[in-house]
């Protein structure tokens, strides 16, 4: 059994987590669009070795996110609550959709490769990038709903 | 799956958030069960069942009755 008000907590943690998530996934997608648009055509440069770190080091951080479901600083009491079975159930889904991204993505670069050469860093990032982008926005589309109920 | 949990709270006159507290789980869970978007694990389900004091199949239908048993 849980307190009364911690349930109404987690209501408001979960609401906002949810526009945090569909926040981060938007713009962790729109950052991608930036840099495969502006990819350099010689040797990196310094500020290139900077951004693929910067990607990587949030990479890293959406994937602790969507495995926590942001709680790891909460209350036990509270961590229970938000990631209660239908909040599990919903990060399943959302890997299934992350899984499937992936498989896409990597049936796309092999056609490309076919016409153009691909490097096997940048068919990681776009891989990595499409499968992150796509569970994390299914895990806030999922909760979006179920909160907004 | 249909189920009576909606009739079951209010006639215990609680709140979503009151069954959340009870079960453990969020009001987002228990909404979600009331209207059927989600059914519950076989523990969740018990958990039910002990707390409104009747079987299982008195809060859940499947729309199989006791035809589809043995079958």
């Amino acid at each position: 059994m849980s307190d009364i008000a911690d349930v109404e907590a987690a209501d408001r943690i979960g609401k906002r987590r949810a526009r945090i998530f569909f926040l981060q996934g938007l713009l962790f997608l729109m950052w991608q669009a930036n840099f495969f648009s502006s990819l350099p055509a010689g040797p990196m440069r310094t500020v290139d070795h900077f951004k693929i770190s910067a990607w990587f080091v949030w990479v890293l951080a959406l994937l602790l996110l969507l495995a926590t479901g942001g709680t790891l600083l909460r209350r036990p009491a509270l961590r229970v609550l938000l990631n209660d079975e239908l909040t599990r159930q919903h990060r399943t889904t959302a890997y299934v959709w992350g899984f499937w991204a992936a498989m896409g993505a990597g049936v796309a670069l092999y056609v490309v490769n076919l016409f153009e050469p691909v490097s096997g860093r940048e068919a990681i990032h776009v891989v990595l990038s499409l499968a992150i982008a796509a569970a994390i926005l299914t895990f806030a589309r999922l909760e979006r709903r179920g909160r907004a109920a | 799956m249909k189920n009576r949990l909606k009739v079951l709270r209010a006639e215990r006159d609680w709140s979503q958030a009151e069954l959340g507290s009870r079960l453990g789980v969020s009001r987002q869970a228990v909404n979600a069960i009331e209207t059927g978007k989600y059914d519950p694990s076989l523990p969740l389900a018990f958990k039910l069942s002990r707390l409104f004091e009747v079987p299982i199949e008195a809060i859940f239908d499947d729309g199989q009755g006791q035809e589809g048993i043995g079958r």
